[in-house]
This record gives C-alpha cells, sequence and structure tokens, in this order.
C-alpha cells in the first residue's frame, strides 16, 4: 500500500454535529417513555378486568349453590310455621 | 451522569466515528441517535471497567455496523420491492472531507466498505481516529498485538484491491 494513499485518511477533519440533533434525541426519548406507560396501563386495565370476571364467576358460583330449606328458614329469620295467628 | 451531560461531552466523538462507517451526513446523524438511544437505556446498569469514552465508541461501532448490513440488506432486496428511491441520501458526502481530496478518499473508502468488519473498525480507529494501539485494543477487547495484525492484513488487502483496480 503506498504510504501517500492512506495519508489522505489522515488528513480527514472532524466535523460539527448538527445543533438540532439532540432535540431529535430527547423528542424519541420521550416518545419511547411514552410508549413504555402506555404498555403499563394496559396491564393495570386487563389485570382490572380479570379481577372483575373472576369476582363475577364467584359471585354467580355461590349464587347457583342449592341451600337447604331449613338453612334458609333460619337466615332469613322465618318463622316454619305457617299460623299466622297464634 | 445524565444523558445531557454524555452527549455534550462525546456526540462529536460518536457522531466522527459513525461518519467514518457511513460517509454521509443523514446516516451518520441517525446512527449517532441510536447510540445515545441506547446508551440513554443503559446508563443506570453502565459498568465503570471502562470510561464512557471508550463504551460509547463500542456502541457506535455495533450500531454502524448493524447500520451498515441493513442498508445492505435492503439494497440487495430492492430489485423485488423497488424500494430503493431518490431520497435515499447520497453514497460519499463526508463533510470532513476537503473538496480537493474528495476524489481519492472516496476511491479509499470504497475498498475500505469492502473490508471485513473487525480489520475496517481496527483501521478505522488506527488510522482515521488516531487512537493507539492500546486505545483501540480496549475498545475492541482484544490484544494490542491483535489489533496490529487486523491493520496489517487492513493494509494488505486495501493494497491488493488497489493493485487490482489499476490492472
Amino acid at each position: 500500500m503506498k504510504k501517500d494513499q492512506l495519508q489522505v485518511l489522515e488528513k480527514i477533519e472532524r466535523a460539527e454535529v448538527s445543533p438540532f440533533l439532540f432535540t431529535r434525541i430527547q423528542a424519541k426519548v420521550q416518545e419511547q417513555l411514552l410508549d413504555r406507560l402506555t404498555a403499563k396501563q394496559t396491564v393495570v386495565y386487563l389485570a382490572g378486568i380479570v379481577a372483575v370476571i373472576v369476582l363475577n364467576i364467584l359471585v354467580l358460583r355461590s349464587a347457583n349453590t342449592p341451600e337447604k330449606p331449613d338453612d334458609l328458614v333460619s337466615g332469613m329469620n322465618l318463622s316454619p310455621s305457617n299460623q299466622l295467628y297464634r | 451522569m445524565t444523558l445531557e451531560l454524555l452527549y455534550e461531552k462525546h456526540a462529536k466523538q460518536v457522531y466522527n466515528l459513525a461518519l467514518q462507517y457511513v460517509q454521509n451526513v443523514p446516516d451518520a446523524e441517525e446512527i449517532t441517535q441510536d447510540v445515545f438511544l441506547a446508551a440513554h437505556k443503559s446508563l443506570d446498569k453502565f459498568r465503570n471497567e471502562s470510561n464512557h469514552g471508550t463504551w460509547l465508541y463500542r456502541i457506535t461501532i455495533n450500531k454502524s455496523l448493524d447500520f451498515l448490513k441493513a442498508k445492505k440488506r435492503k439494497k440487495r432486496f430492492s430489485w423485488f420491492t423497488s424500494e430503493l428511491s431518490e431520497n435515499d441520501p447520497v453514497e460519499f458526502d463526508h463533510p470532513g472531507v476537503l473538496m480537493e481530496n474528495k476524489e481519492q478518499t472516496a476511491a479509499i473508502f470504497a475498498y475500505i466498505n469492502e473490508l471485513p468488519d473487525n480489520q475496517k473498525t481496527a483501521l478505522i480507529l488506527n488510522k482515521i481516529e488516531q487512537l493507539s494501539l492500546a486505545e483501540i485494543a480496549g475498545i475492541m477487547e482484544l490484544s494490542p498485538k491483535a489489533v496490529e495484525s487486523l491493520v496489517q492484513r487492513a493494509k494488505t488487502n486495501l493494497s491488493k484491491k488497489i493493485g487490482d483496480s489499476e490492472g
């Protein structure tokens, strides 16, 4: 390799960075932060929906369990007799 | 260390190194952006085994090489997709090269661009960035002897390519 051919590389000067580049980088950082927040919100909303569904299932299951008549009477404080007057 | 301080201290270094790989302003700016975004994400986890400069050099080298590979892939498939447009940046438009040296420098860079990645990196860091073999060894995580060997192989390969082109 001729020495003078490579020497042209040593003559390359340092270029200045555009003054607007940092503004663009900051904008991208904000954009990424926003994407991360949106992802977190989505997870929270989904967790909320799942919790509501699970609660509903539990309530429906307990509602569908048939109660014994005696339990119903004592639970609701009903009189076992159908005599209105003593 | 904040992103702003990091940028203030190292933007010129990162941008100029990216320029040596892509030789035009829009691509170099895109790589610089990617480097500082990656640095910002990892700033908390930065291991203080080497200084910020060395760390940023490494990120810049990796981002530049990834950028070139992606560009090569895009060119390869542009035949099918017609994606290569007039809006693609000019190939050689290095702002650090004086007009009188432009043609000669562009020719040398055309050959440098064909070198294997490690030889290209060692040559750029040694001949253009003017770093010592020890400094390059720290950046590339090699021994100084290995770096010296890479630089020598790069020069030999360049010499062959220039010889072949001159006939």
